[in-house]
């Protein structure tokens, strides 16, 4: 038994956020207050309210034309969940892993103390979970675990009229992204599968990982490598200490660091 | 003139004394070899089949003692070298943490103040680079696990 998985094609998303309502619905989750920040994307991150995002990101293609690269953020159901290993080691039944579906689910009642300062990012490659910080508890994307249990499919994908949210078992969603990527290669040689052997949610993206947000696969210069484009690069304190000085462009620095 | 070279003998015994004195308190500094270079640490058995191991180099960690690792040392008296840190902890399954017996826990756990004492590898890089450094405290294709975890 491999579990289940999504299949998300981003090649048909056209952003619609019918998932992102779908999901705040079925978890009877309320609305934030939420801000204009130059973007359609709203709200502007992840949180204990908002489990499932449609990130827009603008960037420009090969020839220079503009494009809008549509991202629906959710927890990825790791084959490994690092999430997982690390909230346990806190509180021993904090995450669990569904041997049937392979979901990886948060334990509503564990709450960790105001001391803990754990942050996404140190328990998640993908920076999905968010933490109440007024009642310590983390939440995330269940899988719609009750709605499996009835023999539906998550809310998210119910919701998605343009064939972009896919469900179903595991070989089945792998089967389906291969033969989806062969068909995408056709027009666009750079199209790829973020991560599919690691996650549960396989995403199909036709443009670079980093123009759709800054995690859509699990890579540590992900980040860096966005920032290094927007603005010069920093001393690290780590270059400093060991007597790499950078003096040349960022990109140089870039490699020099890669080589370490 | 025979006042002032005794003075100036006195003073030198003195010297001699003391440094002599300094030699006698301070013991010999304890010798270790530590197996240099890429050390697989492939302890912990996850869900795949794959392996979750780490590289791990004596060698770019030579800035620290011994001790603030291998933190039971101090108990042997200097009378053994120092152990894998597999020895004491032998709990390798990532789902259960339950006590200081679990190797995950043991390289993982970040302390937070006032429990801040006595770092895992996480907990170590975090202080030293910060938690912003992804390279050095990330998870997956992390300087660490450069091969994803999977």
């Amino acid at each position: 038994m491999n579990g289940k998985s999504f299949f998300v094609d981003l090649t048909l998303c056209t952003a619609c956020r019918g998932c992102q309502v779908a999901c705040k619905q079925w978890k009877d989750l309320p609305a934030e207050q939420t801000r204009n920040f130059g973007s359609h994307q709203n709200p502007a991150d992840l949180s204990h309210q908002t489990l499932r995002l449609v990130r827009f990101n603008e960037g420009r293609d090969k020839k220079g034309k503009l494009r809008w690269h549509f991202f629906p953020d959710q927890c990825r159901h790791c084959i490994e969940p690092p999430c997982k290993y690390m909230l346990n080691m806190y509180r021993h039944d904090a995450v669990t892993q569904d041997s049937a579906t392979g979901a990886v689910v948060y334990n509503e009642a564990v709450r960790l103390g105001k001391g803990n300062g754990l942050t996404p990012e140190q328990i998640c490659p993908y920076n999905v979970p968010r933490k109440n910080q007024e009642t310590g508890q983390w939440t995330k994307c269940d899988m719609c675990a009750d709605r499996l249990d009835m023999g539906l499919k998550p809310a998210c994908v119910t919701a998605c009229p343009t064939g972009t949210m896919n469900f179903g078992d595991r070989e089945a969603m792998l089967e389906l992204a291969e033969k989806r990527l062969a068909e995408v290669q056709k027009t666009r040689p750079d199209a790829f599968l973020a991560d599919p052997e690691s996650v549960r949610v396989i995403y199909l993206a036709d443009s670079q990982a980093q123009d759709f947000h800054t995690h859509l696969i699990a890579d540590a210069g992900q980040k860096a490598k966005i920032l290094a484009q927007a603005r010069p690069r920093k001393q690290s304190r780590r270059e400093f200490l060991t007597g790499r000085f950078s003096f040349g462009t960022p990109a140089e620095n870039k490699d020099a660091r890669r080589k370490i | 003139m025979t006042h002032r070279l005794f003075i100036l003998l006195a003073a030198a015994m003195l010297a001699l004394g003391l440094s002599m004195s300094v030699q006698a308190s301070d013991p010999e500094p304890m010798e270790f070899y530590a197996p240099e270079d890429e050390l697989w640490i492939n302890f912990i058995q996850g869900h795949s089949d794959k392996d979750l191991d780490v590289a791990f180099n004596h060698y770019s960690h030579e800035g620290y003692d011994c001790i603030e690792c291998h933190h039971r040392m101090g108990e042997l008296k200097g009378q053994a070298s120092p152990r894998s840190c597999s020895e004491c902890h032998d709990n390798y399954s990532p789902d259960d943490l339950a006590g200081y017996t679990s190797y995950f826990k043991a390289m993982h756990k970040i302390r937070f103040a006032p429990n801040a004492s006595r770092p895992s590898c996480l907990g170590c890089h975090t202080t030293e680079f910060g938690a912003e450094d992804k390279t050095m405290t990330g998870c997956a294709n992390s300087a660490c696990h450069p091969g994803g975890i999977r």
